[in-house]
């Protein structure tokens, strides 16, 4: 009976060190995987909770809650700047490439032909991981029309 | 037997009368063609031009001023755009009712460009000003639409601004989210957008219908558009313009080449030049 409890104990610490190893392993796997592909295209794996709670936390603030833009995004505002586009089907994101959008997000943008030179789409390139900047392309993705979808795909494999 | 003669005589008069009068009419009919005005001028390769009337196409040497008439792809095409890529010298042409052709042989054969546009009415055409195979066109009551494999496949893009005209170019002007940026001519000035299609929004405060436009490689930022008359020049993409010369004429196309040198369509037909930034032209005779 000892024997066997021990032998039972043993199974229990000997599964329980192969699940450390294993978790090392996908530890170790993930980060490498973050490291070498930063700015991949975003991952089908990429939970809703995280894209969902990221654009609310960053974006939703100028893109607003529905991601509809602000209010007269086509023309420039009294600072003559042009506001916040929509990210959803009525906007123009699906129409940018993965990279590009990354690279929006990283760096910030300004249209060149606002009369002010501040970025009005801030750099998040310091708050936001590369998994974070992803999330929220998923996210976005997720309020295109399918032929956007399409299109975008195409822009991905052009661009 | 008399009467038989004399029903013969009188219906040939009848044939008489009517070849005297088609023929006349098609002379008067040639020489209005012949004045009607330039629709599009674009560089090729080996300082030549193209020039496109709406019944007739010619290669322009930009040396000796001499010109090739290239033949269409059929006498009814009607012209509304040309272009060319400059890699291959692949001409295009946009026709009013026949869609779009393109020839790799200065017009001994032509093939048809359509997969993918909505009708054959095509109302402007421009290439890319980086990309060869990369063109746009203009279908009324659709939109622009563009081709990246040289008009094996359309897409349509956008429906353009509103009030668009007929005549859209694109400038490798910096900033743009894509490549470029897309300029259109519009009844109420220009119109301009990144060639991603994003948003569309008025180039400045120019107003009136727009008859031509077009842009210096040397200088992407310097756009040139045409009022009737006045032409006007921008030098920070559309933002402030300023009148640069008043000419007797309508100008109804516009074309920079590469060294600087303007190239506008002018009255009766004419296709006259300027080598000092349109400060005097000199007419291009000899069609």
């Amino acid at each position: 009976m000892v024997v066997l409890l021990k032998v039972s104990t043993m199974h229990k610490v000997g599964n329980l060190l192969m699940a450390d190893k294993a978790l090392i392993l996908m530890l170790f796997t993930l980060m490498s995987t973050a490291a070498s592909n930063s700015y991949a295209a975003p991952s089908s794996n990429l939970t809703d909770s995280l894209s969902l709670q990221v654009y609310q936390q960053n974006c939703s603030v100028c893109h607003g809650q529905n991601a509809a833009g602000a209010a007269d995004w086509k023309v420039q505002n009294e600072y003559g700047e042009l506001p916040a586009p929509p990210h959803n089907k009525d906007g123009h994101t699906w129409r940018h490439s993965d990279k590009m959008l990354q690279r929006m997000i990283r760096q910030g943008w300004r249209d060149p032909f606002n009369k002010t030179q501040r970025l009005t789409m801030p750099a998040f390139e310091n708050a936001l991981s590369p998994t974070e900047v992803d999330a929220v392309i998923s996210y976005i993705k997720t309020l295109w029309t399918s032929e956007q979808v399409e299109y975008q795909q195409q822009e991905n494999r052009r661009r | 037997m008399s009467a038989l003669i004399f029903n013969l005589l009188r219906k040939s008069s009848h044939y008489l009368v009517f070849i005297l009068f088609a023929s006349v009419n098609m002379t008067a009919t040639a020489e209005a063609l012949s004045k009607q005005a330039v629709v599009a001028i674009t560089s090729s390769s080996n300082n030549t031009l193209i020039v496109a009337y709406p019944r007739a196409l010619y290669q322009l040497n930009a040396n000796n001023n001499s010109w090739l008439p290239i033949a269409l792809p059929d006498p009814t095409n009607v012209l509304t755009g040309v272009a060319v890529n400059k890699i291959n010298n692949v001409i295009f042409i946009a026709t009013q009712h026949q869609g779009i052709f393109s020839s790799w042989d200065q017009g001994k054969n032509w093939t048809s460009r359509n997969n993918g546009l909505a009708s054959n009415t095509i109302t402007a055409l421009t290439q890319h000003t980086q990309q060869p195979d990369t063109l746009y066109s203009v279908v009324p009551e659709q939109g622009i639409y563009r081709t990246e494999d040289a008009g094996e496949n359309w897409l349509l893009m956008d429906e353009g601004p509103i009030d668009m005209g007929r005549t859209i170019i694109h400038s490798d002007m910096p900033d743009s989210m894509q490549t470029g940026w897309i300029f259109a001519a519009t009844n109420k000035g220009v119109s301009r957008s990144m060639d991603c299609f994003c948003l569309w929004s008025q180039a400045g405060e120019l107003q009136g219908e727009i008859t031509a436009l077009s842009y210096d490689p040397q200088h992407p930022k310097h756009i040139y558009a045409a009022s009737g008359s006045r032409l006007y020049l921008t030098k920070d993409g559309g933002q402030n313009w300023d009148i640069i010369t008043e000419l007797k004429s309508t100008i109804s196309t516009l074309h920079i080449t590469a060294s600087g040198v303007i190239y506008a369509g002018a009255q009766g037909g004419r296709v006259i030049k300027s080598v000092d930034n349109a400060q005097s032209w000199k007419s291009i005779d000899g069609r």
